[in-house]
């Protein structure tokens, strides 16, 4: 084999190992493994929510963290303040771009114990968990100072917590003995029923000692199906139709109802 | 995970348990039967608290109202309690108030303290007009006890006072299934009046408008009940197709889900309205309504648990 052969060969193995449902190749030896499902949410009629089973190999003693995220989005908030110094209310309205659609973090141990004694800006780990929010987020109109900018970032973290789309698991990801030289690990993500249709990530790292040995990212995409797929396109192509269908049969429901009432009233 | 209890809602974005929202959609259906009122004010919030964006709430809230308005009207108006003439002059003045609300509110928000004076309004008529109601109700269920069957005797006095400026109103016309003599300017006026309230504080506008029929129409409190269901019908429609054409924020299988239940409990409610005094009906209507002032006033004293919200859902 040649040497362009060779060449060509490296960029075949980079590019579709890198490709959904491979484990990305650029890393030198495998050192993770992660295999889940299912690898797509299909937002169907009863959906209500889905879990996510991860289940992968990693070195001896490392910790491991499992991330799904979604797209950067911009989100339009309104801000709360005291008005005449007695009555909380919106005071102003903010918009914090580039927050993902959803931020939900399984890992063996809470971020503080996985640095160890590794300061925020010395360790990846940092990076991946909410507190590093702050740094990635832009907020229109611009904050006041990096505390109004801390601020903001943990309420908004809060305010996703709160629909469950955003979550830290400490403890969430457990292991399950050695296989060939590697420690098998799992994890159960839980996906909540707010998750909007668009593109995720499952992404899953292994540190050891607060530094970063591997990692690998594979897509997985959240679409709407059957009845819900078809009503909403037809409430966004086709809006004066769909909401003047949705007030006929309103009418006709109340109609049928008086119906069934009158006919029970009569035959009393 | 599918669960056969639960419904996702293409439009709200989530899902949410059929028996609740059943429910849900019973109870205030039983409610608007009874007392007249869309029920918005109460809906709405609940809507929100279980994960449904405000907007979406507010619209698919608005076209479950069609189908239990519809079912509230057709079961008064087989009682006898809906004034069309009446009903229809007040929808005209709704729809002329509802567009000036609408421009008042842009001009707010321009200005910036939009937000306050929502707030100050919402909880101000609620305070005023649940006070005065429960007051007048009070004393009027007092007063039928005490002299077994003539409690018009205080009305009536009051009732010549103002019948005194209000006859010297043009174009004075009978609405005999309310049994009053009025200018049409009356209700033209007061429809926009309340649809203005109604257009800034982004509610329906029932439970400022069962009052107004009551104490100002002086309209017997079944007729308003029935009649103002009636125009509520109207301006639902009105409403749901044009969130559903501008901003898409109608969730019809929610919208299904709740009138299942409201449009039977319409039923009931009309039912149960019939078998009650009209001073019984204000009493509890005043109760209801002084009860979501207090929950508001205290939204607005405790500080709240986050220190921002969606803007408008989504």
């Amino acid at each position: 084999m040649g040497n362009k052969h060779k060449l060509r060969l490296w960029v075949l193995l980079l590019v579709f190992g890198c490709l959904p449902g491979g484990v990305c190749a650029a890393e030198p030896a495998n050192l993770l493994q992660v295999q889940f499902e299912p690898q797509e949410i299909n937002l169907g009629t009863f959906y209500n929510g889905t879990e996510i089973a991860v289940h992968g190999l990693a070195p001896q003693g490392n910790d491991i963290i499992i991330r799904f995220v979604g797209d950067k989005q911009d989100i339009h908030l309104n801000r709360k303040g005291k008005v005449l110094g007695l009555l909380w209310m919106n005071i102003g309205a903010v918009t914090i771009k580039n927050t993902p659609g959803a931020s939900i973090i399984y890992s063996t141990r809470d971020f503080k114990t996985m640095a160890g004694s590794s300061s925020p800006a010395a360790s990846d780990i940092w990076k991946l968990g909410h507190s590093a929010l702050q740094n990635e987020i832009e907020t229109d109109p611009p904050a006041k100072n990096a505390e109004d900018k801390e601020f903001l970032s943990n309420e908004l973290v809060r305010l996703k917590e709160h629909d469950n789309l955003f979550a830290e698991v400490p403890g969430g990801v457990t292991k399950s003995g050695l296989k060939d030289g590697r420690e098998s690990f799992e994890a159960r993500i839980q996906i909540p029923s707010s998750i909007r249709p668009g593109n995720y990530r499952l992404e899953a790292y292994a540190f050891q000692n607060g530094k970063l040995v591997d990692s690998i990212r594979r897509p997985v995409q959240a679409k709407m199906t059957g009845l819900p797929s078809f009503m909403f396109k037809m409430a966004f192509q086709q809006a004066l139709v769909y909401g003047l269908l949705s007030t006929i049969i309103a009418i006709a429901g109340g109609l049928l109802m008086s119906l069934i009432f009158g006919v029970k009233k009569g035959a009393h | 995970m599918h669960n056969f209890w639960y419904l996702y809602l293409p439009i709200a974005g989530n899902s949410v348990s059929i028996i609740l929202i059943l429910g849900m959609g019973l109870l205030v259906g039983i409610l608007s039967g009874i007392f007249g009122v869309g029920g918005g004010f109460l809906m709405t919030p609940i809507l929100i608290m279980i994960g449904i964006p405000p907007t979406v709430a507010a619209a698919s809230d608005s076209n479950q109202i069609v189908g239990a308005s519809t079912s509230g009207t057709i079961a008064h108006f087989r009682l006898g309690n809906v004034d069309l003439k009446m009903g229809i002059l007040l929808l005209i003045g709704g729809v002329a108030g509802g567009t000036v609300g609408v421009q008042i509110i842009k001009i707010l928000r321009q200005l910036g303290n939009a937000d306050f004076l929502i707030n100050i309004t919402y909880v101000l008529m609620l305070g005023l007009i649940g006070g005065y109601m429960f007051q007048e109700s009070l004393q009027a269920l007092r007063k039928s006890k005490q002299s077994n069957g003539e409690p018009a005797a205080a009305v009536s006095s009051e009732k010549s006072m103002f019948a005194r400026i209000l006859q010297k109103l043009p174009w004075q016309t009978d609405f005999p299934r309310s049994g009053v003599r009025l200018s049409i300017l009356m209700p033209l006026v007061l429809g926009t009046f309340v649809g203005i309230l109604a257009a800034i504080m982004g509610v329906g506008g029932g439970f400022i408008m069962v009052p107004v029929m009551v104490y100002i129409l002086r309209m017997p409190m079944h007729v308003v009940v029935g009649t103002s269901l009636f125009q509520i019908l109207f301006t639902c429609i009105n409403v749901t197709v044009m969130q559903a054409y501008s901003n898409h924020t109608v969730d019809f299988v929610l919208a299904l889900l709740l009138l299942l239940g409201s449009t039977v409990g319409a039923q009931l409610g009309a039912k149960i309205s019939k078998r009650l005094k009209g001073d019984q009906i204000k009493i509890f209507l005043s109760i209801l309504v002084l009860l979501v002032m207090v929950k508001m006033l205290f939204g607005l004293l405790l500080t709240p648990h986050i220190m921002v919200s969606y803007f408008g859902g989504h």
